[in-house]
């Protein structure tokens, strides 16, 4: 009896640690709220856990990380480009692609892009677009010194450009208002520039440089100063000149392979001495010239947001001494450096190291500030790519 | 013996007499002998030069040379022959006065004024460079080169005034021309020429001078690829370029050859592995290669030239990897 009895308890006993056993694996703490990992509002779990203490920029943190101040804007490659938008909008960047001259306009922050139009240029290879980026003038093959251009005009709601041309063999060109395109072409006394107006289609002569190979910097309006250089050549001597309608000025800047960005205030240029390049800012205010710490080429910076300061992009690095040529000829690249350069004393603060902000090797040229001031943007010379750099 | 006696007398007299006759004459004549030479002898705005006292045509030596800038006496100068300056920038003047005292009393002095002028060659070779190359072209043996003066940036007019080129000491256009302020010439033998510049006034007189080395290089080939849909490609190809897609086309650019020999070059050829081959593409200067299966790495050359002006002329390589 005893033994029966002992057996009977034994098997309860048994079947009760199963039960339990069954109750702990499948049903236990499965209607729960988690307890370590819980992501709802505050308060939520019960007392005596920890709560670890809300970051206080986490939106910031996380958009950072998604959206860097250096980005690419583009996969196609560009031949001209112009910020729409201002500071209190989103900004957007209207670009004209390489080989068809398609127009289109990407987002800033969300990167998306919109086609605007799909009027072909063949072999587009050089785009100029008006500060609103609603007009843009394209030259075609590419190949050839000159060329006539085609100057389109973005209609709302439209796939096409209205367009115009002018049948010139157009050397180089610019939008440089709403209303104005400056452009030059070969004649028997030399490169005639002239005025086109945008508006009613009238053109006229303003000012022929006396030589052939000419570096143009044309002004705001056709009524501003223009300045002009003879093409840099490291073995070859230039010299500065200014037109104010049809006159023409000496400016007291010469030099081996010079160029030139000229301004309201400051003559900032590079020119070979010795089989060195070095850089120079002339004061136009006070005469004086001081020495740049950066090697300053034009068709990497851009003025600043004040007349004393200039962006560069710059690598800090032992130039050959066929430089300007060997870049010019694509056999000379840079991973630049992105710097502001105090134009009265020539020093400079670095803004960001392409390379270690991106991992790409990134050769600026046509740097620009957008109108907005908040960005400057500019193209990868290494494969014609547009990007960005928020300020 | 009176008579020798006063013959004694009178050729001492001459003897004592004739050095002051001969010091008033040269006091006479010192403003002729006295000169101030600049080196540059035509300074350009800006441009630091030297003032040497020449007064070594005067028969006499003198003792103290003072030097005055723009009518002040500048002691620290004092009996310095040669003394530094910068020139003042264009449109302004410079007067520089040279005093020579003489050790019998009295002195001969100079004035010298600057008006710098700048005188710019432009130099533009007519040799090849592609359309997208932002610089200029350099010359090469045999190829044309223009030039072009540019005097106080054409405040002057070139028709005013009297031009004189030469090269290497050869007088171009075989003399001074009236309004001739551009030229053509051919670069000659060598690494470098001498362009000399001489320009005066329709009265002849000197107005500026500008010596230049005119360089010469040799002419090199970079390759480039063509995109069918973008174009010409401006990042030069290295020496191996790898096939990717099915067939690649590149041109060759023959930097620095002279315009003509690049439009009708008498010898052009492309070899793959050494074997001549016809260019596929419209442009002789362009070749289209084409993957055929398998892989392997090919040696591909150009080559370009004057057969008459041997020196015009280029050739290069580089591999196709498949």
């Amino acid at each position: 009896m005893k033994q029966k009895v002992f057996i009977i308890f034994g098997i309860i006993f048994l079947i009760a640690l199963i039960a339990l056993w069954v109750y702990l694996f499948f049903f236990y703490g499965k209607d729960e709220a988690p307890r370590f990992t819980d992501l709802g509002p505050e308060g939520s779990l019960d007392g005596g856990v920890i709560i670890p203490p809300t970051p206080l920029e986490p939106v910031v943190a996380t958009t950072t990380a998604a959206r860097p101040r250096l980005r690419q804007l583009t996969t196609k490659p560009v031949i001209g480009f112009m910020e729409a938008g201002s500071a209190t909008t989103s900004l957007s960047v209207t670009f004209a692609e390489a080989g068809t001259g398609h127009i289109f306009s990407v987002d800033t922050l969300s990167g998306s892009e919109v086609r605007l139009s799909n009027t072909t240029v063949a072999e587009a290879n050089f785009a100029s677009f008006s500060p609103s980026g609603q007009i843009v003038a394209l030259r075609s093959k590419n190949d050839r010194r000159t060329s006539p251009i085609t100057i389109g005009r973005l209609n709302p709601g439209e796939s096409n450009l209205t367009t115009v041309e002018i049948d010139k063999q157009v050397l180089d060109f610019a939008v440089i208002n709403e209303g104005e395109l400056m452009y030059s072409h070969k004649t028997s006394e030399g490169i005639e520039n002239r005025v086109y107006a945008l508006t009613n289609s009238s053109d006229r002569p303003l000012f022929t440089v006396p030589f052939y190979e000419t570096a143009m910097r044309w002004g705001t309006t056709s009524s501003s100063t223009h300045y002009v250089y003879p093409k840099p050549s490291y073995l070859l001597e230039g010299y500065v000149y200014s037109y104010r309608g049809s006159v023409m000025n000496r400016e007291p800047i010469q030099g081996f392979g010079l160029s030139a960005l000229i301004s309201v205030a400051h003559v900032s240029y590079s020119s070979m001495s010795n089989f060195e390049t070095e850089s120079f800012i002339y004061n136009r205010l006070t005469g004086t010239t001081e020495r740049s710490s950066l090697v300053i080429i034009p068709e990497k910076c851009t003025p600043g947001l004040s007349i004393n300061t200039l962006w560069c992009g710059s690598e800090i690095t032992d130039l050959p001494i066929e430089f300007p040529d060997s870049w010019y000829r694509g056999q000379l690249a840079f991973s630049d450096t992105i710097w502001e350069l105090d134009l009265e004393t020539g020093s400079a603060i670095a803004l960001v190291d392409t390379l270690a902000a991106s991992g790409r090797e990134i050769d600026i040229i046509n740097m620009s500030k957008g109108q907005s001031g908040t960005a400057l943007y500019f193209i990868n010379k290494n494969d014609n790519t547009l990007w960005m750099y928020e300020l | 013996m009176v008579d020798i006696d006063m013959k004694y007398i009178a050729l001492t007299i001459v003897a004592i007499i004739f050095p002051y006759f001969a010091l008033a004459q040269a006091v006479q004549f010192g403003d002729q002998g006295l000169a101030i030479d600049l080196e540059p002898a035509f300074p350009q705005p800006g441009q630091a030069f030297t003032a040497t006292a020449n007064d070594y045509s005067l028969p006499i030596q003198g003792t103290t040379i003072r030097w005055s800038i723009n009518g002040e006496l500048r002691n620290e100068y004092l009996n310095e022959r040669v003394i530094p300056g910068t020139a003042p920038l264009l449109g302004k003047e410079m007067t520089i006065k040279l005093e020579v005292s003489l050790p019998t009393g009295g002195s001969v002095s100079i004035e010298r004024t600057i008006a710098p002028v700048n005188l710019d060659i432009i130099l533009e070779p007519q040799t090849r460079t592609p359309a997208f190359f932002k610089g200029r072209g350099l010359p090469s043996i045999g190829s044309k080169i223009n030039a072009t003066a540019i005097v106080n940036g054409n405040k002057v007019l070139p028709s005013s005034l009297i031009y004189t080129w030469r090269l290497n000491s050869t007088v171009l256009e075989s003399g001074s021309i009236q309004g001739r302020n551009n030229i053509s010439f051919s670069m000659p033998q060598g690494r470098r020429a001498t362009l000399v510049l001489d320009v005066r006034e329709l009265n002849g007189e000197p107005l500026a001078q500008r010596i230049i080395d005119v360089p010469s290089v040799t002419p090199s080939i970079s390759f480039y690829e063509i995109s069918t849909l973008y174009g010409f490609k401006q990042k030069a190809v290295g020496t191996a370029v790898p096939l990717l897609g099915d067939s690649i086309t590149l041109r060759a650019e023959p930097y620095n050859l002279d315009l003509a020999t690049y439009n009708e070059p008498d010898h052009l050829e492309w070899k793959i592995a050494g074997v001549r081959t016809q260019s596929s593409a419209g442009n002789p200067y362009e070749i289209t290669l084409a993957a055929t299966g398998g892989s392997g790495r090919v040696p591909v050359s150009f080559h370009v030239r004057n057969t008459v002006q041997l020196l015009q002329g280029s050739q290069g390589s580089f591999d196709i990897t498949y």
